[in-house]
C-alpha cells in the first residue's frame, strides 16, 4: 500500500485557500469602514486561491502519475482518515479514493478550475467582492474534489450539498440587483428536489447493501441480480438517483434552474454551470455503473429523457438573443447527450464528452465573459456585430469553441458526440429513436453555434459606437482562453474511434470502473458496429455538422435580420422557442403560483384566525380566570385556611366514597 | 383499664377543632401559629391513638409513633420559619395582626 496521506492536500488547499480569501474580504470590508474606496488587501486574493489552484492541480497530476505507476486491475489509491459512523452492521469511514474514473474528473476540475480562476482575476477586477468572490470559488472546488474523491455515498452527498451552497451563493454574488438572488433561490430550491430523490435513493441503497461504500455496493449487485426478487428495489434506488442527477445535472423535468443561474458571474458560469457541478450527475451514474446496468429499463427511461432534454433545450437555443442565455440552453442540450450515453451503456463515451464539452463549454463561456466584458456588460447579441475586427483573440478561441461544441470533423467534440451517437446506433431497437433524436440536435447544435458566431462577430456593428468602444480583454483573461481553444481543438485525441486502430486511450484508462456494468449490460456480447457503419455514422456526424454549421453560419453572417425573419414567418414557434417550450411558465403557473396562494392563505387565514385564536384565545382564558380566581387571594389567612380545609374535607369525602365503592 | 380508643379520637377531635377555630378566627398571627401547632398535635394525638389500637401484646405497630415523630420535627421546623416570619414581620408593621396584612388582594 503506497503512502497516500497527501491526498488530503487535493480538499486541504482550496479549503485554505478559502479561509484565507475570507480573511481578505474581511479585513477589506475593514479598510473600507474608515475609507468607502479603500481597496485593502483583497487583491492578494486572486495569486492565493489561483495558487491553491495551482497546486492542487500538480496533486492531481501526482495521483494520476501513482494510479499509472499501478496495475491496471489494481489503480485504486485510498487514504482513510478515521471512522465517522460505526452502528455495528454499518459503517462509514471518511475517505477518500482515487481511481482511474475520479482521477479524471480531478484533472478536469482541477485543470479547468485553474484556468478559470486565472481568467476570474482579470474578469472580476474592482469588482467590491473580489476576495469573498475567490473565498466561494475555492469553496466550490473543495466541496467537488470531496463529491469525486469520496469512497461512500454519503461523502459524496456532503460534497453534492456543498456544491450547490457554492453556487447558490455565486449565483446570487450580484445580489444587490435582486434578480441574481432570486435566481439562486431558485436554482437551490429546485435542486432540493432532486436531492430529496437522491436522499431517498441513498437510503434505499443502505437497505438493499447496508454499506454506502461505493465499490461494495458495486460489487454486490450482481449477487442481488441472481435472486431476481430485488430487480424491482434495484431499479427504484437507481431511479431516485437518476432523480438527483435531473436536478443537479439540469434535465428534464428540473433543469429550469440553469439557465436563471446564468445571473452569477460568467467565470463561475464556466466553471459550475458548465464544466463541472453540472456533469457531476454523469460521474454519479458511471460510479454506480453496475447499479444503474442491472436495470435496462430504467436506463432507457433515462435515455429518453436525455433525448427529450437535449431536443427542447437545443431547440430553446436557437431563439435566444442573451449570448449567455445559448450557452447555457445548449448546455443542458450537451448534458442530455452525456445521457444519452449513459443510457446506451456507453459510461467512457459520457465521461469522454464530460471532458471535451468541459473545455469547449468553460472556453466559449469564458470567451463570452470577454465579449461581455468588452462590450461593457451588454450580453444581447442583436446589439453587437462585426467584433472580430475589435477583440482577434476572443475571436479566434470562441471560433475553436463554436467549433468543437457543433462537432466540426476531428475537433474534440466531433469524436465525442459522435461516439455517443455510434453508441445507441449500436444497441438497436428502440435506441435507434434515441440515435435519431441525437443526430437532429446536433444538427441544430451545429446551427445555433456558428449563429452565435455570426451574430456576435461579423456583420455590420449594431452598437452605440458613440458610447460603447469594444476592446480585448487583458492577457489574464485572453491567456487561459488560447489554452481551452488548444484542449478543445486537442481534446478528441484522447478518445479516438476504433475503426482508426489507434488506441482510445480514455476507454482503456476506464475499463476497470466501467467493466462492471458493461458485463451485466450485455455479457460477453457487447453490441457492436461494423467498420462500415461506423464510418457511414462518421461521415453522416461530419456532414451534418458542416451542414449546418454553414447555414447557420451564412444565416446571421450579415446581421440579425434572420431572427425577425424566422419570427415574422412562424410567430407562435419562434415565441414558443424564446420561452424555452414555456416549460419555466408553466411550473411557475401550476406550481409556483399555486403554493405562493396557499402560503399566502395559511398565512393570513390560517395563522391569523386559527393559529393566533388559539394562542391568543388561551391567553385570555387564562387572563379572565385569573381576574374572577384574584379575589380568593384577599390576604385573609382565615379564608386561605377555610379553603384549604374545604379542599381537604372534599378529598375525604372522595376518599372514603371511593374506598366505600 | 386503658382509655379507650373513642376517647382519644374525640378528644383529638376536640383539639382540632379548638385548632381550626383558633387559626379561622383569631388576628394574632402569634395565636393562629399556635393554634396550627394544635391541630399537628390533634393529629399526632390520632396517630398515637391508631397506633396503639392496632398493636398487640409484644407486638407494638410504631408506625404511627413513626409519623408522630416526623410531624414533631416538621412542626419544630414550622415553628422556627413561621416565629422568625412573625418577627420580621413585626420589625416592618409594628405589629402582628393579620388584618394589616391583606395587601396582596387589592
Amino acid at each position: 500500500m503506497p503512502h497516500t496521506d497527501w491526498l488530503w492536500w487535493l480538499l486541504l488547499l482550496p479549503l485554505l485557500g478559502s479561509a484565507a480569501c475570507g480573511v481578505l474580504h474581511f479585513l477589506t470590508l475593514k479598510a473600507r469602514r474608515s475609507d468607502a474606496n479603500a481597496k485593502g488587501p483583497s487583491a492578494l486574493a486572486w495569486p492565493i486561491a489561483a495558487g491553491a489552484m495551482g497546486a492542487a492541480f500538480v496533486i492531481s497530476l501526482l495521483a494520476l502519475n501513482g494510479l499509472r505507476a499501478l496495475d491496471a486491475s489494481a489503480r485504486v489509491l485510498e487514504s482513510s482518515a478515521w471512522s465517522w459512523i460505526d452502528t455495528g452492521n454499518m459503517a462509514i469511514d471518511v475517505s477518500l479514493v482515487v481511481d482511474p474514473l475520479s482521477s479524471v474528473l480531478l484533472l478536469v476540475v482541477t485543470g479547468v478550475g485553474f484556468l478559470i480562476h486565472v481568467y476570474a482575476g482579470g474578469y472580476m477586477k474592482g469588482d467590491p467582492g473580489y476576495a469573498k468572490f475567490f473565498a466561494y470559488l475555492n469553496l466550490f472546488v473543495a466541496a467537488m474534489l470531496m463529491l469525486v474523491l469520496s469512497s461512500n455515498l454519503l461523502g459524496l452527498f456532503i460534497g453534492w450539498e456543498g456544491v450547490g451552497l457554492a453556487s447558490y451563493l455565486l449565483i446570487g454574488f450580484w445580489y444587490e440587483k435582486g434578480w441574481p438572488a432570486e435566481a439562486g433561490q431558485k436554482a437551490f430550491v429546485v435542486n432540493r428536489i432532486g436531492d430529496a430523490c437522491f436522499l431517498i435513493g441513498s437510503f434505499l441503497l443502505v437497505q438493499l447493501f447496508g454499506t454506502l461504500d461505493l465499490s461494495d455496493i458495486g460489487t454486490a449487485v450482481p449477487a442481488l441480480l441472481t435472486g431476481g426478487e430485488h430487480s424491482f428495489q434495484l431499479a427504484l434506488a437507481a431511479l431516485l438517483l437518476f432523480g438527483g442527477c435531473c436536478g443537479k445535472s439540469a434535465q428534464l423535468p428540473l433543469f429550469v434552474w440553469l439557465p436563471d443561474a446564468m445571473a452569477g458571474p460568467t467565470p463561475v458560469s464556466a466553471l459550475i454551470h458548465a464544466a463541472t457541478m453540472v456533469t457531476s450527475g454523469v460521474y454519479l451514474v458511471v460510479r454506480l455503473n453496475p447499479l444503474f446496468a442491472a436495470s435496462p429499463g430504467i436506463l432507457f427511461f433515462i435515455g429518453v429523457v436525455a433525448a427529450a432534454t437535449a431536443f427542447i433545450a437545443g431547440t430553446s437555443a436557437l431563439a435566444q438573443r442573451d449570448l449567455k442565455g445559448v450557452l447555457a440552453y445548449s448546455t443542458v442540450s450537451q448534458l442530455g447527450y452525456m445521457f444519452l450515453g449513459l443510457a446506451a451503456g456507453a459510461w467512457s463515451s459520457a465521461i469522454f464528452h464530460l471532458v471535451t464539452h468541459a473545455f469547449f463549454k468553460a472556453l466559449l463561456f469564458l470567451a463570452a465573459g470577454s465579449v461581455i466584458h468588452g462590450m461593457h456588460d451588454e450580453k444581447d447579441m442583436h446589439k453587437m456585430g462585426g467584433l472580430r475586427r475589435h477583440m482577434p483573440r476572443t475571436y479566434v478561441t470562441f471560433l475553436a469553441g463554436a467549433a468543437a461544441l457543433s462537432g466540426l470533423p476531428l475537433l474534440s467534440g466531433f469524436f465525442s458526440k459522435d461516439e455517443i451517437l455510434a453508441m445507441n446506433f449500436a444497441n438497436g431497437g428502440m435506441y435507434y429513436g434515441l440515435w435519431a433524436v441525437g443526430v437532429l440536435t446536433a444538427a441544430i447544435t451545429a446551427f445555433y453555434s456558428w449563429r452565435m458566431v455570426g451574430l456576435v462577430f461579423f456583420g455590420e456593428e449594431r452598437f452605440d459606437a458613440a458610447k460603447v468602444h469594444p476592446h480585448e480583454s487583458p492577457g489574464s483573461m485572453t491567456g487561459p482562453l488560447f489554452v481551452l481553444a488548444f484542449l478543445s481543438i486537442a481534446g478528441g485525441l484522447i478518445g479516438l474511434p476504433p475503426v482508426l486502430h489507434l488506441p482510445h486511450v480514455l476507454h482503456s484508462w476506464l475499463e476497470p470502473v466501467t467493466a462492471p456494468g458493461t458485463a451485466i449490460l450485455h455479457g460477453d456480447h457487447a453490441p457492436h458496429l461494423s467498420h462500415a457503419a461506423e464510418w457511414v455514422l462518421l461521415g453522416l456526424g461530419s456532414v451534418i455538422a458542416l451542414v449546418f454549421a454553414h447555414k447557420g453560419f451564412y444565416a446571421y453572417k450579415n446581421g440579425k435580420e434572420q431572427d425577425a425573419a424566422f419570427a415574422a414567418k412562424q410567430p407562435a414557434v419562434y415565441a414558443q422557442l424564446e420561452k424555452a417550450w414555456s416549460i419555466d411558465r408553466t411550473y411557475t403557473f401550476w406550481i409556483v403560483q399555486p403554493i405562493k396562494l396557499a402560503a399566502f392563505v395559511i398565512a393570513v387565514v390560517v395563522d391569523q384566525f386559527a393559529i393566533d385564536g388559539v394562542v391568543n384565545g388561551a391567553a385570555r382564558l387564562a387572563r379572565s380566570s385569573a381576574l374572577q380566581l384574584r379575589k380568593l387571594t384577599d390576604g385573609g389567612v382565615a379564608n386561605y385556611g377555610l379553603w384549604m380545609g374545604a379542599g381537604a374535607a372534599v378529598l375525604a369525602v372522595i376518599w372514603i366514597a371511593g374506598g366505600a365503592a | 383499664m386503658t382509655v379507650p380508643t373513642e376517647h382519644l379520637l374525640i378528644l383529638a377531635g376536640i383539639l382540632f377543632a379548638i385548632g381550626v377555630g383558633g387559626f379561622c378566627l383569631r388576628r394574632n398571627l402569634i395565636v393562629v401559629l399556635m393554634s396550627v401547632e394544635l391541630m399537628l398535635n390533634a393529629a399526632n394525638l390520632t396517630f398515637i391513638a391508631g397506633s396503639r389500637h392496632h398493636s398487640a401484646l409484644g407486638d407494638p405497630a410504631l408506625d404511627g409513633a413513626l409519623f408522630a415523630i416526623f410531624v414533631i420535627v416538621v412542626a419544630a421546623v414550622e415553628a422556627a420559619v413561621g416565629l422568625a416570619l412573625v418577627i420580621a414581620l413585626y420589625r416592618r408593621k409594628q405589629t402582628v395582626s393579620l388584618d394589616s396584612l391583606d395587601e396582596l388582594g387589592d
